[in-house]
């Protein structure tokens, strides 16, 4: 049995670097049972020598030593098992070495101690075959074995030889999609892995050792620029023969040697060309929408435009007609043109809310902050509003409490939410009141209060009616008119003005609606 | 006591003859003009109290003949009441008119208005 190891010991030494070098592969074929072949063989000859000799020849003992050894005339069978056995290892032996030149420093050491180890026995079997007496007459193997422990048990806590083996760094490298490059202290190229080979589009052997900026059209001073990251987004491009281009993220790190000395860069270079024709669509998506949202805004700016006009001379001529100043008229044509002149003045207000709800949606919306005096506008919304009330049988109230007349703010604004309010209390109330409290609520808020007896707002829909174009329920369209844009535009506005909106609502009974604004005071008037 | 005399410089038609009827019923002496450069070369002769101006016009825009009347020493005293359909160009003028007002107008408004700036 003791020579079941000493026969298939170079056979597993192959396999060992064969591991060892990433040739796993290799591994896996049936050919390599092939290898166990001879070392059967042998170890068959061993036993069966006593009948053909074929290991050796005679056993004598050396009756003059005083420790009688064993020595033996060695058989044509043992010169074909020596020579197959240094060709394995002479195999193993070049797989490892290859490793240890192109190995990375880190693993530098690992293939060295596992080459040595390796090594020393063999070359001391081999000087003891060839007669060099090392111990004098004892085998040196198991002497010699013992320094390949020693060797390995080294290698084993000093260079973690089981943790991680050199080829998976390698094998990483290698199948990374992105290019990797070294380049040298002179920007030479020393090493690439093979996504930056494809890029390069020629074999290694003619790459090495040429300046980078022969084969990449890159000057040094970008590699500089990527380097410091002075870029938020660095970018290089290539374009193929097909003048198809290809976007790259690149980055350079600084390889250093021991001491610090520059050694060199290392450059990766990340194919970003998927990405980037994502981002390209999703730019051009978005300035599309962002062209049809101006266009819409831009148009229904014109339309409002020239709606005006005429609404102007309908209005005008209607008031003219009732007023008598172009003749008599009837008390039912007075009707009539009073019904027209309504109609008129509501019209008139949605063309005004389309306005604002497209100059707020191009953010063409600005605060125009000056002093004006709140009883002023409180009377106009209260005329503008009254007539509808009229209208409706319904009774409005306005209420001033506690706030000085002149105040600092955007008066059209505010005037356009307290006017929405109301209004939009007046359409949805159908018996009752609206009641509006305008109060200070500190030296820098004004509080517009409007409350009405209407129908109140089911819960799930009280963030809805803020939004441009809904209603609590479309039957309401057909019934009271309007396009549903009075509240978005007053949360819009207070929005605009840095200020809240307040909701409180009981179904039947009725809502209430809050709007605080930051408001500054003229201070002689406090 | 003469009658406040006003000038009404409105490329429409309509609106034009709208305004001046009811300037007319609050006892203005009334001029209508309906075009930017005809306004401006009036303005070099006459002191009206009140210029209702559009912004909008053929020749001169009202804007400009808005900054003409506030750099003029000898229309010092002369109201300006902007009236516009473009609220944007309306809301930036703001400042510098007497009065702002977005069209449509009713005849009832700009007469109430006109004289409360002279009054």
């Amino acid at each position: 049995m003791e020579y079941f190891g000493v026969v298939s010991l170079s056979t597993l030494w192959l396999l060992l670097a064969l591991r060892y070098t990433g040739r796993e592969k290799w591994l896996a074929s049936a050919k390599l049972r092939l290898l166990f072949i001879v070392p059967i063989l042998t170890l068959l000859a061993i036993w069966t020598n006593e009948a053909h000799g074929l290991m050796w020849h005679q056993v004598v003992i050396d009756p003059s030593d005083p420790f009688p050894i064993l020595y033996w005339m060695r058989g044509v069978w043992f010169w074909v098992f020596t020579v197959y056995t240094y060709l394995l290892l002479l195999l193993g032996t070049i797989l490892l070495i290859e490793t240890v030149v192109r190995s990375h420093d880190l693993y530098r050491g690992q293939a060295v101690v596992l080459l040595i180890g390796a090594l020393v026995p063999w070359i001391g079997n081999a000087l003891y075959l060839f007669g060099f007496d090392l111990f004098g007459r004892l085998v040196p193997t198991p002497v010699l074995f013992t320094f390949t422990g020693v060797a390995m048990a080294w290698g084993l806590f000093r260079f973690q030889l089981l943790d991680i083996v050199p080829v998976a760094r390698e094998a990483v490298l290698e199948s990374m999609s992105d290019a990797v490059i070294v380049l040298d202290e002179q920007n030479r190229i020393v090493d690439l892995n093979a996504a930056a080979q494809s890029l390069i589009d020629s074999p290694t052997s003619e790459v090495v050792g040429k300046p980078f900026s022969q084969l990449l059209p890159i000057g040094l001073d970008s590699i500089q620029r990527w380097e410091e990251r002075s870029e938020t987004r660095n970018e290089m491009i290539l374009e193929d023969e097909d003048h198809k281009q290809y976007t790259f993220d690149p980055r350079v790190s600084l390889l250093h040697d021991r001491r610090g000395k520059l050694a060199g860069r290392l450059l990766v270079l990340r194919d970003i060309t998927e990405r980037k024709q994502i981002e390209e669509a999703l730019r051009l998506a978005r300035d599309q929408a962002l062209e049809s949202s101006r266009m819409k805004s831009r148009l229904l700016a014109n339309v409002s435009h020239e709606l005006r006009t005429p609404l102007g001379a309908i209005l005008g001529y209607s008031e003219f007609l009732r007023d008598g100043t172009y003749g008599s008229v009837s008390e039912e044509q007075v009707d009539i043109l009073e019904k027209i002149i309504e109609s008129t003045s509501y019209l008139s207000r949605l063309v005004s809310q389309l306005l604002e709800q497209a100059k707020i949606e191009a953010g063409q919306t600005t605060l125009n902050m000056l002093p004006f005096s709140l009883q002023e506008l409180v009377e106009r919304v209260e005329s503008k509003s009254s007539i509808e009330a009229r209208a409706k049988g319904l009774s409005l109230l306005f209420r001033l409490e506690d706030v000085p007349n002149i105040v600092i703010g955007d008066e059209r604004k505010i005037e356009q939410i307290l006017l929405n309010l109301v209004s939009n209390a007046l359409k949805f109330t159908g018996e009752g009141e609206v009641q509006v409290r305008i109060y200070r609520c500190d030296e820098h808020q004004l509080a517009l209060q409007v409350t009405d007896t209407g129908p109140g707002i089911p819960d799930d829909m009280r963030e809805e009616i803020f939004k441009p174009f809904r209603r609590v329920d479309d039957s309401v369209t057909r019934e009271h008119g309007g396009i549903g844009l009075g509240l978005a535009i007053v949360e819009q506005l207070v929005m605009l003005m840095e200020g809240r909106i307040e909701l409180e609502t009981a179904l039947g009974t009725g809502s209430t609606f809050t709007v605080f604004l930051p408001i500054d005071y003229e201070k002689e008037t406090l | 006591m003469t009658k406040p005399f006003a000038l009404i410089v409105e490329d429409d038609r309509d609106i034009a003859e709208i305004f001046n009827l009811s300037l007319e019923g609050a006892g203005f002496v009334t001029e209508v003009v309906r075009d930017g450069q005809v306004a401006f070369e009036r303005l070099a002769e006459i002191v009206p109290d009140v210029v209702v101006l559009d912004i909008h016009l053929p020749g001169i825009p009202g804007n400009d003949i808005l900054k003409f009347i506030r750099s003029n020493e000898r229309l010092a005293e002369t109201q300006v009441m902007l009236v516009t359909a473009d609220a944007a160009r309306g809301e930036e003028l703001r400042g510098e008119s007497d009065l702002l007002l977005l069209k449509p107008v009713s005849p009832l408004q700009l007469r109430t208005l006109a004289s409360r700036l002279i009054s």
